[in-house]
């Protein structure tokens, strides 16, 4: 079994996008909406928007793909909250995706955090560590770090093992509420094996970023890193499934 | 059967390179199938000495064996001129990291004599991802519109091009039949079928960039791909075999 938890729903794309999975004996996929539809800055009605068209995808696909709900901190609190609580209690969303509109650091993230925290859901945000083309609010690995010591009782899958490097892994090492996804950028070799060495096999999920990735290309990451097949598992299923609760 | 243009050799300041040995680095190919490849110095990026990063790479790697040794030259250095007139058929430039322009006039030179003797220029379009890139030590890829134009300029050189983008392979490919790229780098959806959609396989060869990348990447992108065993043989060795003739 193995659950992808990092992909997009870009409308277009989607029929491929779950045939595609199938295809690499992917068997769940969490959609984190299609988030630079309307650019880094969404206002309410576009969120409101991202996350209507993953739910439409979420009830065409309802065995194969969970939800999760997009927010910007940066719009009205009651907008989102109550966002957040529609797609949980309405359909049964499993977390929250910021992309790069706030840095994690900005304490317009607080409100979301009590709530998830209450809900007792994660929040999977974008990371990188970037030279260049950085977002001017993106996240990187140490804004994460903030982020996880203020709120310890939430679960953070940090984005982009291969954007957060080394540095990364060894920034979030002591943090045991942040998981790393595997997701994005190239396949860099001995980075998987770095991740659990210093995480541990628990804390790295499987997510390939499709469709701007190809899915193949990313699930070769795990298959060719050194590790035994109980670590795997743990990355391409155990680990989702239970911060997925299925 | 795989053919891998895209294998690199030594240290790397940036990455700790994975296999121990030779020995062991050619175990792990051969046991994913790759079944010979052409193998470049990873240090001679940097190295001011391209003499010794070849030297050392040739004691490692013979010519005689299925994963061959490309020695790197640079129009800066002239122990091309040299290394020309010997058996060697392929020829590695980090025209980025040794600070010139396929454009420039003495590349100009290095690229007749290749074509005139019939070799085959690698091209080393990027190493990693720029956005990871140490800040002291950010390298530019090599734009693929000069390449396209060194293509264009010398229409029987065969060039193949590493670690090029998804994106860049429409600038890149477009009227030089003459001008090839690698897997390594490329990525998008279903990114065989999408390559052949979109630009046909003639030009596209297996590259896996071990051991910076893990080769199974490449493999399973290639191996999942679900295009005819027409097309996966060519990329996966046909292709590089033709353009060896
Ligand atoms: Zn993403």
């Amino acid at each position: 079994m193995i659950i992808d938890i990092h992909t997009h729903n870009t409308l277009s794309e989607t029929d491929s996008l779950i045939s595609t999975a199938k295809y690499n004996n992917v068997d769940k996929i969490v959609l984190l909406g299609n988030v630079l539809r309307f650019g880094y800055y969404p206002v309410e009605e576009q969120v409101h928007e991202i996350n209507n068209d993953t739910i439409k995808t979420v009830k065409k696909y309802p065995d194969t793909c969970y939800g999760f709900c997009f927010l910007n901190p940066a719009n009205g609190v009651d907008f989102t909250l109550a966002e957040l609580e529609r797609c949980v209690n309405k359909y049964r969303f499993r977390g929250v995706k910021l992309e790069v509109s706030v840095n994690c650091r900005d304490k317009r993230l607080h409100p979301i955090m009590k709530k998830l925290s209450e809900l007792n859901l994660p929040l999977l945000h974008h990371c990188w560590y970037k030279t260049v083309n950085k977002c001017p609010d993106e996240s990187t690995p140490s804004d994460i770090v903030y982020l996880a010591r203020r709120f310890p009782t939430v679960k953070i899958i940090m984005a982009h093992l291969a954007g957060c490097g080394y540095l990364g892994v060894d920034d979030v090492a002591e943090y045991p509420n942040v998981y790393i996804d595997t997701s994005g950028g190239q396949p860099v070799a001995s980075l998987v094996e770095y991740a659990v060495k210093r995480l541990g096999a628990s804390r790295v999920v499987f997510g390939s970023d499709a469709p701007y990735r190809d899915i193949s290309c990313q699930l070769g990451r795990i298959y060719g890193a050194d590790l035994n097949e109980e670590e795997k598992e743990k990355i391409f299923y155990a680990n989702a499934k239970e911060l997925l609760k299925i | 059967m795989i053919f891998d243009v895209n294998i690199s050799w030594g240290v790397w300041p940036f990455q700790p390179l994975r296999f121990a040995s030779v020995a062991k680095l050619k175990k792990s190919l051969l046991k994913n199938g790759i079944y010979g490849g052409l193998v470049r110095s990873a240090e001679a990026a940097f190295s001011p000495d391209l003499e010794h990063c070849n030297r050392k790479l040739s004691i490692n790697f013979k010519t005689d064996d299925n994963f061959i040794p490309v020695p790197t030259i640079s129009p800066r250095n002239q122990e091309w001129k040299h290394l020309l007139e010997s058996e060697i058929r392929f020829f590695a430039v980090y025209p980025s990291y040794h600070d010139y322009s396929v454009l420039s006039i003495e590349f100009a030179e290095l690229a007749k004599w290749l074509e005139n003797k019939n070799k085959v220029l690698i091209v080393v379009v990027r190493q990693e991802d720029e956005r990871g890139h140490n800040k002291l030590c950010q390298i530019p890829p090599v734009p693929v519109t000069e390449i396209n134009k060194l293509g264009r300029q010398f229409i029987n050189l065969k060039i193949i091009c590493l670690n090029c983008y998804f994106g860049e392979l429409k600038t890149l490919l477009t009227d030089v039949p003459n001008v090839n790229a690698d897997i390594a780098f490329a990525e998008t959806m279903n990114t065989i079928r999408t390559i052949e959609e979109q630009f046909g396989h003639q030009q596209i060869v297996f590259g896996s960039h071990t051991p910076f990348l893990y080769s199974k990447a490449a493999l399973m992108k290639l191996k999942n791909s679900g295009v005819s065993e027409g097309i996966f043989n060519a990329i996966a060795s046909e292709n590089i075999k033709r353009i060896l003739k």
